[in-house]
């Protein structure tokens, strides 16, 4: 098929050769899991249990409060200490169960939902909303919101993400490697309920084989596996569309406005088992890795892990820690208490040894225009930190200052060190704030 | 030569008698009063009387919609004068400045981790909260340093820093911060909690050296209860507080403070007072003795200047000398 392309873009070495190799592996459940009530975009989850109530694997502990937002499971079997404030990974405390685990069992399903084809497409979505399941490639965006488009905006492409463009991560590689018929389960169903007329597997490049093994699997389906170039950030969702369509999400849209759904293949696979076995979401692949890490690894890990469990799980720090980052280098954020626990959007735990951390003090611009070229949504991020930095707000949103979609690739290839995906981010948060403030008078 | 001269004249004449005819024609009528206001206000712009900026704020005095101290910058001055020209009796104002509640620099405080980036504090804390351990602290990026009109703030060692002689106490600042440690308070009251911190003792002997641990030796050595722990910190109440300082030598952190160093002293005027006794049974601190039919004498070294034998004396005969 013809592919398209979206401008800028950047090519950091991918480092996955780490942990590709790696089969995952099924990591020992904690003797306490902490699930913060907010694991996901939108409102916090409700609690519907007690302190001192006793909980099976699986059990709803919060329900969803509103249209975005997702219900929260207890990831282990055991009782509830406490519904406290937790570091969350933000670095700022937010309220969390505390569950003391009493059984390590794993999740034993009640139903086998085999005709699922057979019921009704819209019936389909209540089972992955009553599942909590969230996009698990990081934004975290309640999913059964995404499969839910309003009557006027008609949905023809379905695309499942399988790029995992972010450096280290293999998360997503592993996943397709090792189950790629329940992943295809999940885009049949997904392409059920959406009843799109396209529908796209996309894996970057650099991983033959999990091409290799998807196009085996799907042999038989009108399923697209669809090979694209290396390139950071191909597996963004807009470019991503923007790649296999040709179609740009107009700005301030959402891809439902140029009929297109995308979805990462841990969701996707996160929601065959929520319809087939109504397993709620409460365990996820990470990747552990970065040369910092004694022995790499990829993880099977429920949710509420904390941070010190894995390290510790994997021979902890080789070397003088760096950064500790939960996600990839390009997006992920920066940890500095490893209380911190997994939760429904961690898609990798990367640790740099101090040598490979670079201490920068930012110049001023120096208009090479470098950040322009790379900009994938086709933004002047050299503008756009220029107008952060002196508080010009008006005119960086005249800018488009609100399509940014933080990939970090301006600060990635910007010479003068500028912490530019800082300046915007800074400059968003204005802007939102004070359109707010302007609303309220 | 001369026809260019001629003409050149001609043009230059009818443009000036157009623009000289339009200047009287087109003239907005604007209250003479109005230039007068504007050489009265400070001219800075600052926004704190809630009109758009000085000029804004003037033709709001002339139409009464805004009170004629409504000037926060100027202050009392500003006032009379606005009030003076415009004949009317210009209302008290209280002059308030703004504070940090926080005084743990950078040799005192502990950093989660390293900050690369930009120098705005409102951005750091998008950043884990920000870099300093204690989340009620000063992050010293200099935020309320950029917005003061003034120029009262300075940035030291990692902590802000307020001039109270030159804030005009336009909150500007206050807006700004992003930790909410910056308050605005009558420049009368003397005494300040240093900390915002509401993490108990433990957390913020962890992070800081001189933050408020809570122990409430200020809330029980004050005689006027004018001090209280709320939510792991001392608070004062300006109402209560005397100034008498007892909290100030007390604090085991150092992190109450006199805001403005001003020494007060009971003084008897011997002449007028009657030896009634009643100071002497009302002072706090023992610092007035004396027998009947002799006049009272006051320690200068126990008075903590607190005034309340000023309010107990029938006869006033005490007045509160300040040295600075």
């Amino acid at each position: 098929m013809i592919l398209h392309h979206f401008p800028g873009g950047i090519h950091p070495n991918d480092e996955k050769g780490l942990t590709a190799h790696l089969p995952v592996e099924n990591a020992p459940v904690p003797e306490r899991v902490f699930l913060p009530l907010s694991q996901h975009i939108g409102a916090p989850a409700e609690p519907v249990v007690k302190i001192g109530d006793t909980v099976k694997v699986g059990d709803k502990i919060a329900e969803a409060r509103g249209f975005v937002s997702a219900n929260i499971h207890a990831s282990v079997t055991g009782v509830v200490r406490a519904i406290r404030d937790y570091p969350n990974v933000f670095g700022r405390l937010a309220p969390a169960f505390e569950i003391e685990t009493t059984d390590d069992a794993p999740f034993h399903p009640k139903k086998n939902r085999e005709d699922a084809l057979s019921l009704p497409p819209q019936t389909l979505i209540p089972f992955i909303r009553e599942a909590g399941i969230v996009g698990m490639g990081g934004a975290t965006f309640p999913t059964h919101v995404k499969l839910s488009p309003p009557e006027d905006k008609p949905i023809d492409t379905l695309i499942i993400n399988g790029v995992e463009c972010e450096p280290y991560l293999t998360a997503d590689h592993r996943l397709m490697l090792e189950h790629p018929s329940e992943i295809l389960e999940g885009i049949v169903f997904l392409h059920h309920i959406l009843g799109a007329r396209f529908t796209y597997l996309a894996i970057e490049a650099n991983k033959p084989d999990a091409i290799k093994v998807m196009e085996e699997t799907a042999r038989d389906t009108k399923i697209n596996i669809v090979s694209v170039p290396k390139r950071y950030p191909q597996g963004a969702e807009k470019q991503l569309i923007k790649t296999l369509t040709n179609r740009e999400v107009p700005t301030g849209g959402l891809p439902m406005d140029v009929g297109a759904v995308v979805q990462n293949v841990g969701t996707t696979f996160a929601i065959r088992e929520a319809i087939r076995w109504g397993k709620p979401l409460i365990e996820r692949i990470l990747t552990v890795t970065g040369r910092g890490i004694k022995t790499p690894k990829n993880l099977r890990v429920r949710l509420g892990t904390p941070l010190s469990e894995i390290l510790n799980l994997c021979g902890g720090w080789k070397t003088t820690p760096g950064k500790l980052i939960m996600g990839g280098p390009m997006m992920g954020i920066n940890q500095f208490d490893t209380r911190v626990p997994v939760t429904k959007g961690t898609s990798g735990i990367l640790l740099l040894p101090r040598d490979e951390v670079g201490e920068y003090h930012p110049h001023t611009c120096i208009r090479c225009g470098r950040c322009v070229t790379v900009c994938p949504m086709g933004l002047l991020p050299n503008f756009l930190g220029s107008f952060a930095e002196f508080d010009r707000f008006d005119d960086a949103a005249r800018y488009h200052l609100l399509d940014c979609i933080e990939c970090g690739s301006c600060t990635y290839i910007c010479p003068a060190k500028r912490p530019l995906v800082q300046m915007i981010r800074y400059a968003k948060g204005e802007v939102l704030r004070r359109r707010k403030k302007a609303a309220k008078k | 030569m001369l026809s260019e001269i001629i003409s050149l004249a001609g043009i230059g004449l009818l443009a000036s008698l157009g623009l000289g005819i339009a200047a009287k024609k087109f003239a907005v009528e604007e209250d003479p009063r109005l230039e007068k206001m504007l050489e009265i206000l400070p001219g800075a712009n600052c926004g704190a009387c809630g009109f758009a900026g000085c000029a804004a704020f003037a033709r709001a005095v002339l139409q009464e919609t805004a009170p004629p101290n409504g000037c926060v910058a100027g202050g009392e001055s500003t006032a009379l004068k606005v009030a003076k020209l415009l004949g009317k009796k210009a209302e008290k104002t209280e002059r308030r400045v703004a504070y940090v509640a926080c005084h743990g620099d950078r040799s005192v405080t502990r950093q989660r981790f390293i900050y690369q980036g930009i120098d705005n504090c409102r951005a750091a804390v998008n950043i884990g909260g920000g870099s300093k351990a204690c989340a009620f602290g000063c992050l010293g990026l200099g935020s309320c340093q950029k917005v003061c009109p003034f120029g009262a703030i300075s940035i030291e060692d990692d902590l802000a820093k307020i001039d109270p002689e030159v804030c005009v106490g336009c909150g500007l600042c206050v807006e700004e911060c992003p930790r909410d440690i910056i308050h605005l308070v009558p420049a009368a009251s003397t005494v300040q909690v240093l900390c915002s911190s509401q993490n108990v003792g433990k957390a913020v002997k962890e992070f800081c050296d001189v933050g408020c641990i809570g122990c409430r030796r200020c809330e029980k050595s004050c005689p006027f209860n004018a001090i209280n722990i709320v939510n792991n910190v001392a608070v004062v109440d300006p109402a209560k507080c005397r100034r008498c300082g007892i909290c100030v030598e007390i604090c085991p952190q150092n992190t109450i403070q006199f805001f403005l160093p001003i020494v007060r002293k009971a003084s008897i005027n011997s002449e007028i007072c009657i030896s009634c006794g009643r100071c002497e049974k009302a002072c706090p601190f023992n610092a007035i003795t004396g027998e009947r039919g002799v006049p009272y004498r006051v320690s200068a070294e126990r008075c903590k200047g607190c005034g309340v034998c000023v309010e107990a004396c029938k006869a006033d005969a005490i007045i509160m000398l300040e040295e600075s």
